[in-house]
């Protein structure tokens, strides 16, 4: 006797993959994907390119870290604890993360996406064209994400200015890896003229790193392969008291 | 070369020194990773500055904000001349 193909283990077409509406499971995109060929045409494709490849157990556990920073920081529905996302691109990853965190705390959270707008990439979801600066000074999040931060530039050293910031997330790769700069965001460098450098950037301002490895096992990014994931992670930075 | 042929000889680069490394699934960030085999003696100075050359470029192409596709002369023999220096070793 034939069983029936379980839903979950059918395979998910690659077109599918393009609806922004699809949050994937790990096993969908890695069933999706079975070789490199695919992968790079998918995650290097110039008119919608994919820097950290969302999935639906990423966004859950993020959720749930978010809903214990909601506990710590004693927010309510009535002042909602405010996530602002800098360089946010198409919004996805916004627009899942307040979905979930209203599934399970409603009203309680306020997340918002916001993008300079200077690399031109198409809003799959709303998403507010202002440069960083102006976008924390407008919102005085408690909280702020940036996502796959451009190699070489930093703008922690920016977010940490401001005063309402009690803490940031960084998602991509870190040290030595293709996002900020090694010794300004991540205070490691390999650098012949970062060398005698001992306190980081972030220690300096009165920041601690935290990696949260429990989260970043989940993750799945563009410089990953195949079967292979281990390359994007995600940090919190927080104010100390 | 092309920027899919590029990246994926830099995952075998990378494969590579991991193994040599004895690292098979944890995370491991690649300047640790070089620091690791340099320190054992399985690579010479010159190669860990050709690899730390190569990785420079390996994340300017992976990068956010380098969207172009061209992989440069230069870096297309660095890579194949590091690839058959640790094949050999």
């Amino acid at each position: 006797m034939v069983l029936p193909e379980r839903k979950e283990d059918q395979i998910v077409s690659l077109e599918k993959f393009s609806d922004p509406n699809f949050l994937p499971t790990r096993d969908q995109i890695i069933k999706a994907f079975p070789d490199w060929h695919q992968w790079f045409e998918f995650c290097f494709n110039k008119e919608n390119p994919t820097f950290e490849f969302l999935n639906n157990e990423y966004l859950e556990s993020l959720t749930e870290y978010f809903i214990d920073k909601n506990k710590e920081y004693g927010t309510n529905k009535n002042e909602p604890l405010v996530i602002l996302e800098i360089g946010a691109g198409n919004g996805r990853l916004s627009h899942f993360l307040q979905q979930k965190l209203d599934s399970k705390i409603p009203r309680q959270t306020k997340v918002i996406a916001t993008d300079s707008g200077a690399w031109t990439i198409k809003n799959d979801f709303l998403v507010e064209q202002l440069n960083h600066n102006e976008a924390i000074e407008k919102y005085n999040p408690k909280i702020v994400i940036f996502s796959w931060m451009p190699y070489q530039e930093d703008s922690s050293k920016d977010i940490r200015k401001f005063k309402s910031v009690q803490e940031y997330i960084l998602i991509g790769e870190t040290d030595g890896g293709c996002c900020g700069d090694e010794w300004e965001t991540w205070g490691q460098s390999w650098r012949e003229e970062d060398l005698d450098k001992t306190v980081p950037p972030y220690e300096a301002d009165g920041f601690e790193r935290i990696d949260l490895d429990d989260v970043s096992e989940l993750q799945i990014c563009r410089c990953d392969e195949p079967g292979n994931y281990y390359h994007s992670r995600t940090v919190s930075f927080k104010r100390k008291k | 070369m092309k920027k899919n042929e590029f990246l994926k000889e830099i995952k075998n680069l990378e494969e590579m020194l991991r193994e040599k490394a004895g690292i098979k699934n944890e995370t491991i960030t690649f300047p640790v990773l070089l620091q690791q085999i340099f320190n054992s003696g399985q690579i010479n100075k010159q190669t860990l500055d050709d690899l730390e050359k190569i990785w420079e470029f390996r994340n300017r192409v992976v990068s956010p904000s380098i969207l172009n596709n061209e992989i440069f002369d230069e870096i297309e023999i660095l890579l194949t001349s590091l690839i058959n220096y640790l094949n050999q070793k």
